[in-house]
């Protein structure tokens, strides 16, 4: 290090020093902790109130009111269209899925507004998959689309600040509907809202190196519904409407991904970031050379992530499986999933559809700018 | 020793350190009152496990970035924290015009390099821990803490006319 540096680094710890903090009353911190415990407890409480109301059947009448012809939105055109493992992107030219372009109704993608790690919103845009479909949102009003495949998208939601989740798996949407400060779960296939509760905190806008932009659904299913927010990682069980906190403020490991039989850690080993494995029947698997972000394929068998070391700065396929690597082009990286199988990677100046399955890369003919999935 | 101490005994050790961070990060002694109290709440719900960590301090400090974050994401939410704490003022004492300079530039940063030249040169992270707490590339930390350091020493120079040197990134 330089003298200036050294010079530089002193001058620093001396404007540190300039902060006067305020006089902290005694137990003041405690207090608050104490408060958001309690907060909390009687969010959850609150949602177990709400299930019970359903059994109930007092629910049945507000279904009514789910249903999609609610809040202006059309009347469902119920979906039929699964496509297979094929690539999904937006690009000027519209929704790619494969070797098919669908339009879309606004766009989708607003590149003058584009998120970075330090920008608040709106974002550039948000895509994500479910079985028979996309859901997006439109990042000028906030609202959330379902544009079923080959069929005629529709507005399902509103005032979504961090854009919708879904499962490439199955039928199930979900966002935060800011206006009413709730969690919605959607039914694509059949045109309702299948619930919506009121959570103490909303999921969190995600960007940063290697990820497009979108946004904290680890994992949406049928069952449950998964979401990082701030280092605190909710699960909510869809059936019982119940919350609960798996992971309270960042961690060490700290859960990344997770998938019905795989969970994904990110782990610390003397300063270096590790991938950790956790793999119900198997002893933990700790994988060194990444870099601190990874995502799980739809059907968990494979993990993308990016390798970070003195010769390859690229993305890599894991089979959680077997443990074998698979080495994409050595280029910085953007990577996101489509559906089964299939990895996107953007290096440089191509598209990747990346087979995790039969290991073969192919160029997509997309156009920049391109929105890529967040699932 | 119990929750309340245990606690108690490390945020009276630690609260400077985090509260000053916290200043550098966002750039406003005010907001960062709030910023430490909000993460000091989740530090002390998660306190039984933050507890057992390797490494407490990296996990408070991990819970700092991130309620700045939230921060960030949420004005309403720094307005509604802001309400609970009331008037309490702040001050920062800069008594020389270098240092008033440096304040201005780290300021003006953007907020990535910010972030980077305070965890590597304020906290003393190596670059993979930086890495590793910022959720970005040691590619990634190198690149932005030397355009940083540019930066403000480019500031410097221009108020006080030094010769400015390109220092390499230890």
């Amino acid at each position: 290090m330089s003298s200036d540096e050294t010079d530089l680094i002193e001058r620093l710890h001396a404007v540190a020093r300039g902060f006067e903090m305020p006089a902290a009353p005694p137990g003041d911190d405690v207090h608050r902790g104490l408060q958001r415990v309690r907060r909390t407890r009687a969010l959850v409480a609150g949602a177990a109130a709400a299930a019970v109301v359903v059994v109930l059947g007092v629910s049945a009448a507000l279904g009514g009111q789910d249903s999609a012809g609610s809040r202006g939105m059309e009347p469902a055109e119920r979906p039929g269209l699964v496509v297979g493992a094929v690539p999904v992107w937006y690009d000027a030219r519209g929704l790619h899925r494969g070797d098919v372009v669908e339009q879309t109704p606004v766009d989708i993608v607003q590149p003058e507004r584009a998120v970075t790690e330090d920008s608040v919103s709106p974002m550039q845009g948000v895509l994500a998959l479910v079985r028979s479909g996309a859901v997006y949102l439109d990042p000028a009003t906030g609202d959330v689309w379902f544009h079923p495949w080959g069929g005629h998208p529709r507005v399902v939601g509103h005032d979504s600040q961090a854009g919708p989740g879904g499962d490439p798996n199955g039928d199930t949407a979900v966002w935060f509907d800011a206006g009413l400060g709730k969690l919605v779960v959607y039914d694509t296939a059949a045109g309702r809202v299948i619930s919506r509760t009121p959570e103490y905190e909303s999921v969190g806008v995600l960007s940063g190196d290697h990820w497009p932009a979108g946004n904290g659904f680890l994992q949406v299913s049928e069952e449950r519904v998964v979401w990082a927010a701030g280092g605190t990682i909710y699960s909510h069980d869809v059936r019982t409407r119940r919350t609960s906190t798996i992971q309270d403020a960042p961690a060490s490991p700290y859960l990344m991904d997770v998938h019905d039989q795989v969970d994904v850690f990110r782990g610390n080993e003397g300063g270096a970031s590790v991938l950790v494995l956790s793999v119900p029947g198997r002893a933990e698997e700790r994988y060194r050379g990444f870099e601190p972000r990874a995502r799980l394929s739809p059907s968990g068998t494979h993990l993308l992530s990016v390798e970070g070391t003195e010769t390859r700065h690229a993305g890599a396929i894991l089979d959680t499986r077997t443990g074998e690597l698979w080495r994409l082009p050595n280029a910085y990286p953007w990577i996101a999933w489509s559906y089964g199988e299939i990895a996107l990677v953007d290096i440089e100046h191509a598209l990747l559809a990346c087979d995790a399955t039969r290991r073969t890369c192919r160029s997509l003919p997309a156009e920049r700018p391109f929105l890529l999935p967040t699932n | 020793m119990d929750v309340e101490e245990d606690f108690t005994a490390y945020v009276s050790q630690r609260r400077l350190t985090l509260f000053r961070t916290a200043c550098l990060l966002c750039g406003d002694p005010h907001q960062a009152e709030d910023i430490v109290q909000d993460a000091l709440a989740r530090l002390y719900a998660a306190w039984p496990r933050a507890s057992r960590a390797d490494d407490i301090d990296g996990y408070a400090r991990r819970t700092i970035i991130n309620s700045h974050l939230n921060q960030v994401r949420r004005p309403w939410r720094r307005e509604h924290v802001a309400a609970d704490v009331g008037e309490r003022p702040t001050a920062v004492h800069l008594p020389t015009e270098d240092l008033q300079v440096l304040w201005a530039a780290l300021r003006n940063l953007p907020p990535g390099q910010r972030k980077v030249v305070i965890l590597r040169h304020y906290l003393g992270l190596s670059v993979e821990e930086t890495a590793a707490d910022l959720g970005i590339s040691v590619g990634t930390v190198k690149s932005q803490t030397s355009d940083a350091l540019a930066a403000l020493r480019r500031a410097l120079a221009a108020e006080f006319g030094a010769s400015v040197t390109d220092g390499e990134d230890a």
